[in-house]
């Protein structure tokens, strides 16, 4: 679907990624991972084509359809849009009227089913909780059926029983051969929704997968901490030494 | 007597009534930006380009100065804005202190620097002819169809600008669309109305109208009718009080958001 090929990524000299090598398939599921400012955003306006690489080459297979989910206090709440609203926005802005169809409007019953808002659909976004406006956000990008998935940090300032639902409604989203690329500073989301983690570390982008990043210490010399690994019930978990 | 029957009064208030009500739907997207004191930066911006087309002795060209104030003072902003050491309202601030001070510099320099400082900064009712009342309307009209076009794609831009960007909305050019629709209603008001009442009617019906309602075709609804009532009731009382209208208007409606902030406090709903 995309193709890296030794390309220096970002907003002029220096450049923020250097030499990516890298292949992006349609339906894989990819965990971006690193500290703030190594470069995640920059690779991901790439992926999307919002800046061209200043050296090397990014080639992408024409038409992929993007949709974002973004943080849930990202969302501008002093607008009075319901969750039904929400859910139908893109639809509507991408029409010439704002009008939406049968079509949009079955869509975005689907995806707010799918996401589990249905019973709050006409109420305001800003009077639901923290883990209803994610889940809202979500919707949304269902409703656009798209090819690929962006989510930024879709779990920060939920509790964990939030965190834990919201979870396994992203999981599904990688179903029939969706791409999701997952922005996460909690490190066990990313391993254990994603089949591939993309570490982000002095300008370079380290692909693995979840299995050797527990086996290996790249984890250590990305955020210069030793980790503690473990994993139960088949759930993996990782933790910087002394955290306590 | 009413105002309405002095014709000089009649012709302003239709005026008024078209670029208050225009300017006050596109106001919503302001007040929903947090972003208020552009908008005052915005409309220091257009009194500078009246004053300097009037200096220059091009009256007639005064509002496409004005205009061109408005949209490159915007330009400017969104530039300056993206520097990360400095705030976006610091830069808001600069064009605001530039645009008034050096309307006041060029006006120290005009022969009839006062009266024309006043017509800037308050307006002045009395030149509006039947050229502003059509300008007034056609304005009117061409923000209602640019709403009726594209109003959700504004919304999406201002609630989620990254989420519309990410699919494949052209951000720039869409801002750039509404910019020109926002520099075009601001000039307008500014030259019959001034700074002060054109600030008012950006700002202060979406504010008390997101207090107020809880649908957004409601808060384009309220918008309209709460301006044109403030414009009715203000011009009204105004003339049989003896108060200058454009203050009168703009206290009516500061009024109005301290009102409905009070009646609707914290964690109210609207309708």
């Amino acid at each position: 679907m995309i193709r890296f090929d030794n390309a220096d990524l970002g907003y002029g000299s220096p450049p923020v990624l250097r030499g990516v090598n890298l292949q992006i398939h349609q339906g894989e599921s990819i965990g971006l991972v690193g500290p703030n400012g190594c470069g995640k955003t920059t690779f991901l306006r790439a992926v999307l084509g919002l800046i061209a690489p200043s050296a090397g080459r990014v080639e992408r297979r024409p038409g992929p359809r993007f949709a974002y989910v973004p943080q849930a206090d990202e969302m501008n709440l002093l607008w009075p849009l319901t969750v039904e609203e929400v859910v139908l926005l893109p639809a509507q802005a991408l029409r010439w009227g704002g009008r939406a169809l049968q079509e949009d409007r079955r869509r975005a019953k689907e995806a707010m089913a799918r996401s589990g808002v249905s019973p709050i659909a006409h109420r305001l976004l800003r009077e639901v909780s923290g883990g209803q406006r994610q889940r809202t956000a979500i919707a949304q990008a269902l409703a656009q059926a798209p090819d690929v998935y962006l989510l930024d940090e879709p779990t920060k300032g939920l509790d964990v029983v939030a965190e834990r639902d919201l979870l396994a409604l992203v999981a599904g989203l990688s179903e029939g051969g969706k791409t999701v690329f997952l922005v996460s500073h909690s490190l066990h989301i990313p391993l254990n929704l994603s089949k591939r983690i993309l570490l982000f570390h002095q300008g370079s982008v380290i692909s693995s997968t979840p299995e050797e990043i527990l086996r290996s210490k790249r984890l250590e010399e990305v955020y210069g901490v030793p980790f503690v690994h473990m994993e139960q019930k088949g759930y993996r978990w990782v933790v910087p030494e002394g955290a306590r | 007597m009413s105002f309405l029957a002095l014709p000089f009064m009649r012709t302003a208030f239709v005026a008024g009534l078209f670029a208050g009500t225009a300017l006050s739907i596109i106001g919503i997207f302001s007040a929903t930006r947090s972003v208020a004191f552009s908008g005052l930066a915005a409309s220091q911006l257009a009194a500078l380009g009246g004053v300097v087309g009037i200096v220059l002795g091009l009256h007639l060209s005064a509002s496409v100065f004005s205009w061109s104030f408005v949209v490159a003072g915007l330009m400017a902003l969104a530039f300056l804005s993206r520097s990360r050491k400095t705030s976006a309202d610091s830069w808001v601030a600069t064009l605001y202190v530039l645009g008034a001070a050096l309307a006041v510099l060029v006006l120290s320099k005009s022969p009839r620097g006062e009266s024309e400082a006043l017509g800037v900064f308050f307006g002045n009712i009395l030149s509006v002819g039947t050229l502003e009342v059509w300008e007034a309307g056609a304005l009117f009209v061409l923000t209602l169809v640019g709403l009726a076009l594209w109003f959700r794609r504004w919304v999406w831009l201002a609630f989620d600008p990254m989420g519309a960007e990410v699919a494949g909305v052209r951000v720039g050019l869409w801002t750039g669309i509404f910019h020109v629709f926002f520099a075009a209603a601001l000039t307008l008001s500014i030259h019959i109305f001034g700074v002060l009442l054109s600030f008012a009617y950006l700002i202060l019906p979406a504010t008390a109208g997101l207090l107020m309602v809880k649908r957004v075709r409601r808060l384009v609804l309220f918008c309209i009718v709460w301006t044109a009532t403030a414009t009715a009731v203000g011009f009204d009382l105004s003339f049989r009080w003896d108060f200058p209208t454009g203050p009168f208007i703009s206290a009516l409606l500061a009024l109005g958001a301290l009102a409905a902030r009070v009646v609707k406090k914290p964690g109210d709903g609207g309708n």
